[in-house]
């Protein structure tokens, strides 16, 4: 497990340390500010072979922006000046980010703005933040010429419910059960960055770490299972939509007969996992497995021989691979769109290093290529399954861990990319806690990947990002 | 400072959830039935259990016990956390349509009936009702397993259940989320395009108490309508949710 990772305090320009360390390679996974004495300090989490954090002491009110050298810091810019009244000076996009009703620095000004798109016969339609489907709130600004979208605007934080300023306190005591409930169908994922917080490198029973994986591919097979159902959904294709929903259910009923909880929530503990894999468990979870690869298989190739359905996903919503990478997407959306960053290969945990995984990726970028990226994952995440069970060896799945004062960082490639949970301990208490969750970095992408497509396409192109609402909001 | 971690959790050995281990058992067509604690006569009343709730449901000072279903995360940490095992898992219902009915105190019985809603308003709904989801700020697993109410399993459409996509369309109102400050004007302005008799259901922990959320100023549902059916879970199971919507609205009294 790669934790805390080196430290240095940026000389002077901040954008200077950020660049350089992204032209050797590495990607701004997460900017954010805490108070630090009378002041404020701003953090750059820098990620690639192994984490580095850029500490920025910031006087005053405001800080110079770095967003015009490195575009992707835009949105923790915008999100440091909400919570913490910082003006990143010579920002060049200050919407309110999550601001809604008045709180924050933005009092009285949270109003959201037009696109400040005008011409013969265009038009902005608003929509949300309450939606036709069964999903998060969120709202919408879309600029039409006729159907094609110019340029759409999300607005979020309908969920924001302070769930990083619920993670702050005494650091003995187990928050586990929070970060579950920081994206609801990513709880394995999240709570395994906050105990990499908490178990700070300390060794885990090598039982236990196969157990962690094992749980962790199956949230991911169950998450992907969804998505595919829900493009299907969208695409119109009412038989393959329910085949999917059923696998995901499969999955789902297999996870509350091994762990008791439909999420596996409370599946994962500090040092380890909460039980123990019984033999028929075991057994249970490999049976189960086999009959869904088959079936993976066998759904994908209904979809993708569909003409209708590839007329409708061929080409949409197409997220360049340049953009991907200025942005700093992450997860399959970006490695449908070029990027081969995978944490559980860049930085292996719990039992990554010891199994062979593929990382697919391709540069298509389309409603399509996320698919079939997605399919691929779902297909590497039951051969790890398998492959887990098929190392694991008796032993202990618990040991005793020490939580220490500092800063630690944990990372784990959550179903949907990249997850970040960083902490400041001092004192035995969690004086600044941040939670980046993979969707929040994606979010600004889907703008991107919608212009120029048509506004009855934008459900097909979202649920093909399958982005958290309540991981951005927090 | 160093912290050790070596409380209460940590005490579970896994030869201790042997009581918890139930696999498959219960699990029918349309998913096992849930479970909450309670207890026995060998609870000495030493509060651990209350200690180790993590959404402050259950409540033990010295000589009564009380667990608000309400709050509970279903996490059973607290089974876990009792030293002399005097929790035991027995049925939970599944809905309740008044608040109170979700608070259980130590030596009540557990097998309250849940009732159904006014007789007016379920006269209005008749035999099938059309729920329009509103997410206040949920987590996203209430929406899974909403989601999940529709696949092949459960079908929920089967019994008369549909989504609506807008509350304009509306029988009901499945509130998700502990009602954010940033979801207040728009689910007031939800609440006024369904139209009237509509029945609000607060669904999971969320929205029925704020749940983990739960602090002043972002206490659930309740804070800004009236709650018709208060679905219990974090979140409810796909089987609970149809079993609530149909046992409240008196629409069915299989399943
Ligand atoms: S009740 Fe639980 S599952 Fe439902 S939204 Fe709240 S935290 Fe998530």
């Amino acid at each position: 497990m790669v934790l805390g990772g080196s430290a240095v305090t940026a000389r002077g320009s901040l954008a200077a340390e950020v660049s350089e360390r992204i032209a050797g390679g590495m990607g701004l996974a997460c900017l954010y500010a805490r108070r630090d004495g009378g002041g404020h300090a701003l953090e750059a989490i820098m990620a690639g072979d192994g984490i580095e954090r850029i500490t920025l002491p910031v006087d005053g009110g405001s800080f110079e922006s770095i967003s015009p050298a490195v575009p992707c810091a835009s949105i923790y810019e915008r999100e440091v000046f909400e919570e913490f009244g910082l003006r990143p000076e010579g920002h060049p996009d200050m919407r309110p980010l999550r601001s809604r009703s008045g709180w924050g620095p933005l009092e009285g000004a949270s109003a959201i703005p037009g696109n400040g798109i005008s011409g013969d016969g265009v038009f902005e339609i608003p929509v949300g933040p309450i939606h036709a489907g069964v999903i998060g709130p969120g709202h919408f600004r879309f600029s039409v010429a006729g159907e094609p979208v110019l340029a759409m605007r999300a607005y979020l934080g309908y969920s924001r419910r302070g769930v990083e300023k619920a993670m702050e306190g005494p650091a003995g005591a187990d928050r586990a059960f929070l970060a579950e409930r920081a994206s609801g169908d990513n709880s394995v994922a999240h709570a395994l960055a906050y105990l990499q917080t908490v178990e700070q490198g300390s060794e885990i029973p090598l039982r236990a770490r196969y157990i962690r994986t094992i749980y962790a591919e199956l949230e991911r097979a169950c998450c992907h299972l969804g998505t595919i159902s829900g493009i299907a959904t969208d695409a119109a294709l009412a038989v393959p939509a329910a085949r999917g929903a059923a696998l995901r259910e499969t999955v789902l009923r297999l996870n509350e007969r091994i762990s008791g909880s439909r999420m596996l929530r409370g599946a994962l503990a500090v040092g380890g996992v909460s039980r123990d894999l019984s033999a028929e468990s075991m057994w249970d979870i490999e049976n189960t497995v086999m009959k869904l690869e088959f079936d993976v298989l066998d759904l994908f190739k209904v979809i993708a021989k569909s003409p209708s359905f590839m007329d409708r996903a061929e080409s949409t919503g197409r997220l360049s691979c340049e953009d991907a990478e200025a942005l700093r997407a992450v997860g399959p959306v970006a490695r449908a769109s070029g990027s081969g960053y995978d944490v559980r290969k860049r930085r292996p945990y719990a039992a990554y290093g010891d199994i062979a995984l593929n990382v697919p990726s391709c540069r298509g970028g389309d409603v399509y290529a996320r698919l079939s990226i997605r399919k691929e994952e779902a297909m590497e995440s039951l051969s790890a399954v398998t492959q887990c069970l098929n190392q694991m060896r008796e032993g202990p799945v618990r040991a005793r861990v020490e939580t220490e004062d500092g800063f630690h960082v944990g990372v784990v490639e959550s179903p949907r990319g990249e997850a970040l949970h960083c902490a400041h301990i001092s004192g035995g208490v969690v004086t600044r806690y941040k939670i980046r969750d993979a969707s929040f970095p994606n979010w600004p992408a889907l703008e991107r990947a919608v212009m120029g497509n048509i506004v009855p396409d934008f459900p097909l192109v979202n649920k093909s990002f399958d982005l958290s609402y309540s991981g951005n909001d927090l | 400072m160093k912290i050790k971690w070596n409380n209460s959790v940590l005490r579970m050995s896994v030869e201790g959830l042997a009581s918890l281990d139930r696999p498959a058992e219960g699990l029918s067509e349309m998913g096992r039935r849930p479970e909450m604690p309670h207890p026995g006569g060998s609870c000495a009343g030493c509060g651990e259990c209350a200690e180790a709730c993590p959404s402050g449901a259950i409540s033990a000072p010295p000589g009564s016990w009380e667990l608000d279903l309400g709050r509970c995360i279903y996490c059973r940490r607290c089974v876990r956390a009792c030293p002399s095992g005097a929790l035991s898992l027995v049925a939970a219902p599944e809905y309740a349509v008044r608040r109170g009915d979700l608070v259980f105190r130590r030596g009540e019985p557990t097998d309250r009936a849940p009732g159904a809603v006014d007789e007016a308003k379920r006269r209005a709904i008749g035999r099938s009702i059309h729920v329009r989801q509103v997410d206040t700020g949920s987590c996203n697993a209430c929406e899974v397993e909403i989601g999940s109410m529709s696949n092949q399993f459960y079908d929920a459409e089967r019994f008369g259940i549909r989504i609506a996509a807008s509350p304009r369309h509306a029988d009901a109102l499945l509130v998700t989320g502990p009602l954010t400050e940033n979801m207040r004007e728009a689910f007031d302005a939800v609440l006024g395009a369904t139209p009237d008799p509509k029945i609000v259901v607060a669904m999971g922990a969320c929205a029925i108490s704020g749940g983990v959320f739960g602090r002043p100023g972002m206490s659930g549902t309740g804070a800004a309508a009236e709650v018709d059916v208060y679905i219990p879970g974090c979140p409810p199971p796909p089987g609970s949710l149809v079993r609530a919507l149909l046992g409240a609205l008196g629409i069915t009294g299989r399943r």
